[in-house]
């Protein structure tokens, strides 16, 4: 079954829990069996099953939760796009993470979808349904966000050089 | 934690090191192999929807040509045979008086059911004999209408018939001309035992020339006739009350002078 072990982490990031996430996934796979006389052969099956993922990770939101809107200013420079600062290598997975899933819903997504998954800054927006300023924007206020949370885990267990001075 | 890998892969190999379920590709593909088997069945029918537009379409066409058929049917046209021919004449000139019917009878006959060509006979090709059964060319003894309905009719009518025939046993002058839309007839028949409107007590509607004239509707058919000594004169056409009476009374006193001098 293509790309189910990246759907599934993807899903268990976004949902924060193991059934849920394997819920998601069943529900993505259904989705795409069921609409694929809509996929084009040819076209990115990868981002195709993604675009599903994240319109089911919505629906399961919106089923469980109540999250605000996300507001954020559409303007952002090519300088604050910059990759994502060098992590402490003593830093575990559990404690990345742990920073990770404390990243809000919007912001996580975008960092998921563009800096583990390595879809392009344009396949991001069609995944996501938003326009590719906002993908930038995002994009750069996900990754500070992850920075300081690591940054503070560093701290805590005295890594030099950790968090803005990384 | 690996302490090899560099740094910018820590956030994918930290992702990735998230296990997943070792049943969970065969549980999915339980679901979908029972959703196939369910969903199966909709799937081989989900182009029906897109059939629904061209349905309703073709369903409006067919209802509007079957509508357009049965006006057609019920105003004479489409009775291709002759039974239903005589029917249909029959059904519609069954309201109008005896001396009436007359005249209507071989309008419809003549010039309602017959198929026209494109282009309107010349002059010398309507007194041409025609191969029909109980039609003949016109006599030189009628001929002499033929100008006087074209110089009186509008330009625009043309003359697509000049001829004697034979319906139910009794013989007619007619002389029909059509433009786009309209049809109509000039039909003149000798009396028979002594037939006559006002014999018949009907009264006149209008008066030309000091020629009394009647009026007659059916359907779509108006009927102005006056009579003269030895002929029933009709003017039938399928224009308004008014246009019809119009072009009778432009008619009539020249006709009736032509009719006049055959009787001297």
């Amino acid at each position: 079954m293509p790309h189910l072990n990246n759907i599934f982490r993807a899903a268990r990031r976004m949902v924060g829990d193991g059934a849920r996430a394997e819920d998601v996934t069943q529900e993505v796979y259904l989705q795409a069996w069921q609409s694929f006389h809509r996929f084009e052969p040819g076209t990115n099956c990868h981002a195709w099953l993604f675009k599903i993922l994240f319109h089911c990770v919505n629906h399961d939101r919106r089923k469980w939760f109540r999250f605000p809107q996300m507001q954020e200013s559409e303007v952002v420079t090519e300088a604050n796009l910059v990759q994502i600062e060098p992590i402490p290598e003593r830093l575990t997975d559990n404690d990345i993470l742990v920073a990770l899933d404390r990243l809000p819903a919007d912001y996580r997504a975008i960092v998921l979808v563009v800096d583990v998954e390595e879809f392009s800054y344009r396949e991001a927006s069609q995944i996501l349904s938003i326009p590719l300023g906002t993908v930038m924007s995002r994009l750069s206020r996900g990754r500070k966000l992850l920075r300081e949370q690591l940054g503070e885990v560093a701290r805590r267990y005295g890594i030099k050089g950790a968090g803005g001075e990384a | 934690m690996n302490p090899t890998l560099p740094n910018k892969n820590r956030l994918k190999d930290a992702v990735n090191s998230v296990p997943v379920p070792d049943d969970l590709e065969a549980h999915l593909r339980g679901l979908i192999h029972a959703d196939k088997l369910r969903f199966g069945a909709l799937l081989r029918w989900r182009w029906l929807p897109k059939l629904v537009p061209a349905v309703a379409v073709a369903a409006v066409a067919v209802a509007a040509v079957s509508a357009a058929l049965l006006t057609a049917y019920q105003f004479g046209h489409f009775r291709l045979t002759r039974g239903s021919q005589d029917a249909y004449i029959a059904s519609v000139s069954s309201h109008l008086g005896a001396l009436m019917r007359i005249g209507l009878r071989d309008h419809i006959h003549c010039s309602v059911f017959r198929k026209y060509p494109k282009n309107p006979p010349t002059p010398e090709e309507i007194l041409m004999p025609t191969p029909e059964r109980g039609v003949k060319a016109i006599s030189p003894q009628y001929a002499g209408l033929i100008p006087i309905v074209r110089s009186l009719v509008p330009e625009n009518y043309r003359m697509t018939l000049a001829h004697q025939c034979t319906y139910k046993g009794r013989e007619f002058i007619h002389l029909s001309l059509m433009d786009q839309s309209n049809m109509l007839s000039l039909v003149i028949t000798r009396k028979v035992d002594g037939e006559s409107f006002h014999g018949a007590d009907m009264l006149p509607a209008l008066s030309e020339s000091g020629i009394p004239m009647y009026q007659a509707g059916v359907q779509r058919f108006k009927i102005t006739a006056f009579e003269t000594s030895d002929y029933l004169v009709y003017f039938i056409s399928d224009l308004d009350k008014q246009r019809n009476t119009d072009l009778m009374l432009a008619l009539a006193p020249r006709v009736k002078e032509f009719l006049g001098k055959l009787e001297l």
